[in-house]
């Protein structure tokens, strides 16, 4: 009872827009308060989440992908991918996939991704016959790549909410991410035989591609590095977070020479503001994940939910269904915080790997972030296009399909996820 | 002074993310080149951290970048918006002087207590709390008194990160 007057209160104060983090922690404060518990939980709670070594991989992440960017690293993997991928029907539409997925295992956050290729590539795909709805389209379905191509942001906080490896989860992402590459390519090239896209093949040398990959390689060296790292087993996710930061430090600064004192400090001053961003609601909602177990919330919710079905199938497609609904309605790291402490024993229950369920919930959260009514990359990507949401929205029409069809996937079979962390981590 | 304040801000958040990178590093390098681990990296990089995500939250509040849901959303400018972004911001303003209090208790009552390898009392990363609830307070009283006199706040606010 206590519980449902709490969560009246987080909805009342987000609608106030209150910000999230001060929401958390005000219900959090009138929680103990009417409970008559001390409120010297909250801080000590609060303390705990600043003193999590696997924590410390966000700012690290974001600081590496900022610098990259700084560096035109981007650009560099954009003319590459384009002199290799041009004289293939569609080219300019897997360019912009394939630099998504060459960002993605560098940056562990979407929307600087999606900002990037939505500067370098739209105007480029308007004037090769694609539509700029489309081309909108294509950069923002490319970044959800991001966050399940390694290293990614939301996997490190369900990690720590679940208390499984960052490592498996880094890997158990990679096929995922692949896949919806995949997907959108073959997306692709089902519009361009609908005519819904003119983008004809340009022929490009061999002398080109060579040029345009050796000036992109060390870019593409960087998700080696880190990967690699991990997978041998070298260094923690932090610690290769760290590495990637004196790498973007080493091949902008020394390699490109296009590193200035100017851009470290832009760099650094946006890591500060959107990691503490991130990482205070993290920290304030440690003390309502305490309520949560107080209140025996996820005992209830595997109750309510094993009441209406027992058949994993059925709970597992209205675990998916919830999740996208809160996707679409909530920033992701909130519906991370507050639903995966309630739904992870009902997984145990059925028999899902946390693993597998970390993949999950990050799929449907990411297409949340391309959905409205908060979706987030579409706004992104919509607002440095110059594209209205509801254009937007016709022209995403397949790739929700599409995204829907990988959902399925990764929720139905679990050795999408999790056959690779066995093979190279067991 | 509230430009020196916003700078002494930023160095600070700046000087914490630079520390942990740079000991973390150190870490893996006397691991791998030197075969003599550090031990206390680790434990120097989590007090950093703490002080930036309590500093980086001031930060956070003066940009006015803190996260926020946009389900209502009314047109900027208009006296509806003011009014809720004095009302949000008097709100959260509330929120952290309270926290304010609340964790500097904790410091002291924790102070005793000492870090595993440094043998530093508590107190050098619990007190980042008490630090920085009390920075967003100024700065999200500001910001109240900001969206209520003028049409516009000093920055717009971020729907999400």
């Amino acid at each position: 009872m206590m519980f449902g007057w709490i969560l009246l209160l987080l909805i009342v104060l987000i609608v106030l827009r209150v910000r999230l983090a001060f929401a958390l922690l005000l219900v959090s404060l009138v929680y103990f308060w009417f409970a008559d518990i001390p409120n010297q939980i909250i801080p000590s709670r609060i303390m705990a989440a600043t003193q999590s070594f696997p924590l410390l991989a966000i700012p690290l992440f974001i600081l590496a992908g900022n610098l990259m960017n700084k560096t035109g690293m981007t650009e560099r993997l954009f003319r590459f991918s384009t002199a290799a991928l041009r004289s293939v029907p569609g080219g300019l539409g897997h360019v912009v996939v394939v630099v998504g997925m060459l960002m993605a295992g560098t940056s562990g956050a979407a929307i600087a991704d999606a900002a990037a290729l939505a500067r370098i590539s739209v105007d480029e795909m308007e004037k090769n016959g694609y539509p700029r709805p489309l081309g909108s389209v294509i950069c923002a379905f490319a970044a959800t790549m991001g966050p399940l191509i390694p290293p990614s942001i939301m996997f490190i906080i369900f990690s720590w909410l679940a208390g499984v490896s960052v490592n498996r989860l880094f890997i158990a992402g990679a096929i995922p991410g692949l896949l919806v590459g995949v997907f959108m390519m073959i997306t692709i090239l089902i519009l361009l035989r609908n005519k819904q896209t003119g983008d004809a093949p340009v022929r490009t040398t061999l002398a080109e591609i060579l040029t345009t990959g050796r000036a992109a390689s060390w870019p593409i060296i960087m998700p080696v590095v880190v990967l690699g790292g991990i997978i041998a087993g070298i260094f923690t996710a932090t610690e290769a977070a760290a590495i990637a930061v004196v790498y973007a430090l080493l091949v902008g600064g020394v390699i490109f020479r296009k590193l200035n004192a100017t851009l470290v400090w832009e760099a650094l001053h946006e890591t500060v503001v959107t990691s503490s961003a991130i990482m205070l609601i993290v920290a304030a909602s440690y003390p309502f994940g305490w309520i949560l177990s107080a209140e025996q919330v996820p005992q209830g919710v595997l109750a309510y939910t094993t009441g209406i079905s027992e058949n994993p199938i059925v709970l597992l497609l209205i675990v998916n269904l919830m999740l996208l609904l809160l996707g679409m309605i909530m920033e992701t790291t909130a519906v991370l915080l507050i639903v995966v402490p309630m739904l992870l024993p009902l997984m145990a229950s059925i028999g899902v790997d946390p693993i597998q369920f970390g993949v999950i919930v990050s799929a449907n959260l990411l297409l949340g972030t391309i959905t409205p009514p908060f979706g987030i990359l579409m706004f992104t990507v919509c607002s440095i296009t110059n594209v209205s949401t509801v254009a937007f929205q016709k022209a995403a029409i397949p790739f929700y399909i599409a995204f829907l069809l990988l959902i399925g996937l990764v929720t139905y079979v679990p050795a999408v996820s999790l056959w690779l962390p066995s093979v190279l981590l067991d | 002074m509230w430009k020196l304040l916003y700078k002494l801000e930023l160095i600070t958040g700046a000087i914490a993310l630079s520390s942990f990178s740079v000991l973390i590093v150190v870490g893996v390098f006397t691991r791998y080149v030197m075969n003599f681990p550090v031990a206390w990296a680790e434990e120097a990089s989590l007090i950093a951290f703490a002080w930036l995500l309590f500093i980086g939250g001031a930060i956070c509040a003066h940009e006015n970048t803190h996260v926020i849901i946009e389900i209502i959303m009314p047109e900027r400018g208009t006296g509806q918006h003011r009014a809720m972004e004095t009302g949000a911001s008097l709100v959260a303003a509330m929120v952290c002087a309270i926290m304010t209090y609340v964790s500097f208790r904790y410091t002291v009552e924790a102070a005793p207590m000492m870090t595993a390898m440094l043998r530093l009392s508590t107190a050098v990363y619990n007190s980042a709390a008490p630090a920085g609830f009390a920075l967003m307070t100024l700065h999200l009283l500001r910001h109240g008194y900001l969206a209520f006199t003028r049409a516009e706040p000093d920055h717009p606010a971020e729907n999400g990160i």
